[in-house]
């Protein structure tokens, strides 16, 4: 027989009871007041996140304060942040078309089309974008649930095409996630964030990481990469056939902000490209499995995906296995230098071919 | 007494609601997203 002890009453007096709904209350209704107040910005809600969670110092600089023409910007979730070494992608550019392009890699922890769309919303507000290169996902990367740290910028307001549009109930999830956030975002809105340099200005945004396989030790590996003609590495009517697209349950959280950055990108007459990285278990593979939902999203817009038999035949399993880090999808120093170099070529005809238009 | 239990109803209903509102968030902010320590 389980012995119950009465559970005293937590409150010594009706004050203290009153006082705790007060702040209870307070919380609940923070979002209102601060959409209120629009407050704090969101280049203010930005630099509030820690560097280890992305380079958003360097992203809140670039949309904000910088002013000059984008070329070719890499923009998207650590796989993006982590695999495109966009200084070799700059030279590779110059080298081969004779002008210097202004190359970024806005990439960050953790994966959602919330955060892509609110980070070019507010950059293609204030900055002109020629082309932009966003990650064709695997099959089991899609996102499906917010942003992990969408609780710091997610705000329903009058700007926002995507959240007044859900159903209730997602639009309750949203307001949770506004509400736990509430308490930060007031702090902000109290005082500035002091933001210092950005470690990530001297690479343009990318984040060669210098880990090993699953935290296996690093050893910084010069593999030369494959000489992968263009027409192989752009899908075309022959290499189609490469992707294999599948049904994933997507969300109407994630796909009406899929749909909203697509439609955004249109608006502004921007070029797109899906990227497709090859996952380290796919390193012998012929095809490539992706969303179905993702590629027609984007119809008409160009997909590279390197075949990864083709992209890794010189390499031995250890070798590919150095290439990567973490996990079976991000690439470290070695990984990314490699699989930018492999498709660098296609790169290049692509800008070319927007250059000439 | 009758400002007691009208106190108590104002809580209780506070405290359902901002459990419900809390029970739709994702788990991936509140397990990863508010504790995240680097990538």
């Amino acid at each position: 027989m389980i012995r119950r002890e009465a559970i005293a009453w937590p409150f010594a007096s009706s004050a203290m009871q009153a006082a705790f709904c007060l702040a209870i209350a307070a919380l609940l209704a923070m979002p209102f007041v601060l959409h209120r107040l629009h407050a704090p910005s969101l280049a203010a809600r930005m630099s509030a996140v820690p560097v280890a969670a992305g380079p958003y110092s360097f992203i809140e600089r670039q949309i904000y304060e910088e002013k000059s023409d984008i070329d070719l910007l890499f923009v998207g979730e650590s796989v993006m942040w982590v695999g495109v070494d966009v200084p070799q992608v700059a030279e590779g550019i110059t080298a081969a078309l004779g002008h210097t392009p202004r190359v970024l890699n806005l990439g960050w922890a953790g994966t959602g089309n919330d955060l892509v769309y609110y980070v070019l919303r507010e950059l293609l507000e204030r900055r002109h974008v020629r082309h932009v290169v966003l990650r064709l996902h695997t099959v089991d990367q899609m996102p499906v649930a917010p942003h992990p740290e969408s609780y710091r910028w997610l705000c329903d307001c009058g700007d926002d095409v995507v959240l007044p549009a859900l159903s209730v109930l997602e639009r309750a999830s949203a307001f949770g996630v506004e509400v736990i956030g509430g308490p930060r975002n007031l702090l902000s809105a109290l005082r500035p964030d002091l933001v210092g340099a950005s470690p990530f200005a001297d690479t343009l945004g990318y984040y060669p990481n210098e880990k090993g396989y699953w935290n296996r030790p690093y050893r910084r590996l010069d593999l030369a990469p494959p000489v992968l003609a263009p027409a192989t590495v752009i899908l075309g009517p022959a290499t189609r056939s490469r992707l294999l697209p599948e049904h994933v349950a997507e969300g109407p959280y994630q796909s009406s902000y899929g749909r909203a950055t697509r439609d955004l990108l249109a608006a502004h007459h921007i070029h797109v490209t899906l990227l497709r990285f090859p996952a380290r278990s796919e390193a012998r593979a012929t095809t490539l499995p992706v969303a179905s939902e993702e590629v027609a999203r984007y119809d008409g817009a160009t997909i590279l995906a390197p075949e990864p038999r083709a992209l890794f035949q010189h390499l031995s399993d250890i070798e590919v296995d150095e290439l990567y880090y973490y996990d079976d999808l991000h690439m470290n120093r070695n990984g990314s230098k490699y699989f930018t170099g492999a498709i660098l070529p296609a790169l290049v005809e692509v800008q070319r071919e927007i250059d000439a238009q | 007494m009758r400002s007691n239990r009208l106190l108590l109803a104002v809580l209780v209903v506070l405290c359902l609601t901002a459990v419900g509102i809390l029970m739709l968030v994702p788990s991936n902010l509140l397990d990863s997203g508010l504790v995240y320590r680097g990538f």
